[in-house]
């Protein structure tokens, strides 16, 4: 007897392989875990998710495999992209100066691999595309430059589909891109008005 | 947006599968985004590009709805359709599911949008065949010096993305290994991708004049297949240009000296 009770508090014990994702029309729940203890406690602003008895847990990878094994080890990752000014205004040029409009993007993601911002469309009209790295005052010039530690822009750069323009290789809170969007025009540049409408897409490295 | 990255096995001519991806408006006014599907490709740098037109498989998956509009701090779940047809190769395709933001036509002169990408990797099911071939290689004819420049360009001509690893050693011409060195760990090819790599490996100080085999072994895919490609390169220490510069000398010397005796 004493035996058969030893048994069942082992069984009771031993952590079951017992875990997956559910969900139906209502709801949605992408992590569940059956072990031997642990589980959620909320005091002030302190919150606990603790988990114990799991088999072989963690976190292991390679460039063809990515385990996290174990329900704290679980996850969907997330991207977020904020862009601080959605319409610029260049204003009016003038031969003597390099009129400047700034916005910068905001980029988070809990992914181990990181990030990358490309620009993946271009519309629009504009003046001639910047090619000496430099947009100079009486010069028909037009591009931008890219500030931040993840930029990989160097100096001014013309705006092109498929540019990559900043890349970190791990995970960011708040990665921010300032893009200085620089014009300037010469003499000899025709008169008219200029609009452009420029797409940036962040997307988790794979 | 989440998931981060998805990979959903498909097998031809399967139209009943589906690929949900979460999308949050963390900012404070409504807004509306248009759901699209972009395809990708691997640039020479091993960045990931993504763009319309650049994989048959974008027609493959369409957004269930155009839009989806959501309120300040508003989350939603929205589902994209798989349709593979029948004729689909087996293989690795990859794409992007995109939420951008609508109305950011500029009524000024620049307007700024925003696209944000979950990935999703289609594995269409069947036979597929690793292959990866060396497309260049390059080192300079003659070094003088211990560190070797190089460059190597690879192609995946298959249909399923391989993980790639690169060695490349130097074989004096007594056939002496006197440099065996990786310089490419793990490094992952997608289908179509051609990637062109450089740098540079260190030799030791004293080694032979004369030829050596300069060889790049690539092992690639699940497979573990192996592809090589050699050159040759003439090596000549720092030290034997000073020899050579004394016979010279000594040569010019002793001729000048029997121009005198005659």
């Amino acid at each position: 007897m004493v035996a058969f009770i030893a048994i069942g508090l082992i069984l009771i014990g031993m952590p079951h392989p017992v875990a997956s994702e559910m969900s139906s029309a209502n709801y949605q729940i992408y992590a569940d875990s059956v072990q031997n203890g642990g589980g959620y406690q909320a005091a002030g602003s302190f919150i606990l998710q603790d988990t114990s008895g799991e088999l072989s847990s963690g976190y292991s990878s390679s460039s063809i495999y990515e385990i996290r094994a174990g329900y704290q080890y679980m996850e969907r990752g997330y991207l977020s992209f904020d862009i601080s000014d959605e319409s610029l205004d260049l204003g009016t040029l003038s031969t003597s100066s390099v009129n400047i409009a700034s916005t910068t993007i905001t980029i988070g993601t809990d992914s181990s691999t990181g990030y990358s911002l490309s620009v993946t469309g271009v519309s629009g009209s504009s003046i001639t595309d910047v090619a000496d790295g430099a947009v100079t005052a009486g010069q028909e010039e037009y591009g931008y430059a890219a500030l931040g530690s993840d930029s990989l822009i160097i100096g001014d750069t013309a705006v092109a589909t498929g540019t990559i323009i900043a890349s970190y290789d791990g995970e960011t809170n708040a990665s921010n891109i300032e893009l200085g969007f620089k014009a300037s025009k010469s003499a000899s540049t025709a008169v008219g008005d200029y609009a452009q409408s420029i797409s940036f897409a962040a997307a988790a490295n794979i | 947006m989440g998931p981060l990255k998805q990979q959903i096995s498909v097998a031809p001519g399967s139209a009943d599968q589906t690929a949900i991806v979460s999308i949050v408006n963390s900012s404070n006014t409504k807004r509306k985004y248009a759901l699209k599907v972009l395809g990708a490709k691997q640039s020479a740098d091993g960045a990931i590009i993504y763009g319309s037109g650049m994989n048959i498989a974008e027609s493959w998956v369409v957004a269930k709805d155009k839009y989806v509009e959501l309120a300040p701090g508003q989350a939603k779940e929205v589902v994209f359709e798989i349709n593979v047809p029948n004729d689909a190769k087996a293989g690795s395709y990859y794409l992007g599911l995109t939420a951008e933001q609508t109305s950011l036509k500029s009524e000024k002169s620049i307007g700024v949008g925003g696209q944000i990408i979950s990935v999703l990797v289609l594995q269409v099911a069947g036979m597929v065949q690793e292959s990866l071939i060396i497309t260049e290689t390059t080192v300079p004819r003659s070094i003088v010096g211990n560190k070797w420049p190089f460059t190597f360009s690879i192609l995946n001509n298959g249909a399923a993305s391989v993980p790639v690893d690169v060695n490349i050693s130097a074989r004096n011409w007594l056939g002496h290994i006197v440099v065996d060195q990786k310089v490419i760990s793990e490094a992952m090819l997608l289908p179509g991708a051609a990637r062109k790599y450089g740098g540079e490996i260190k030799v030791k100080n004293f080694n032979l004049p004369g030829p050596y085999e300069f060889q790049y072994k690539i092992k690639y895919g699940l497979t573990g297949q192996t592809a090589v490609a050699t050159k040759t390169v003439w090596y000549f220490p720092p030290c034997s240009i000073f020899l050579i510069l004394i016979i010279i000398i000594a040569i010019v010397g002793v001729a000048k000296n029997q121009k005198k005796k005659m």
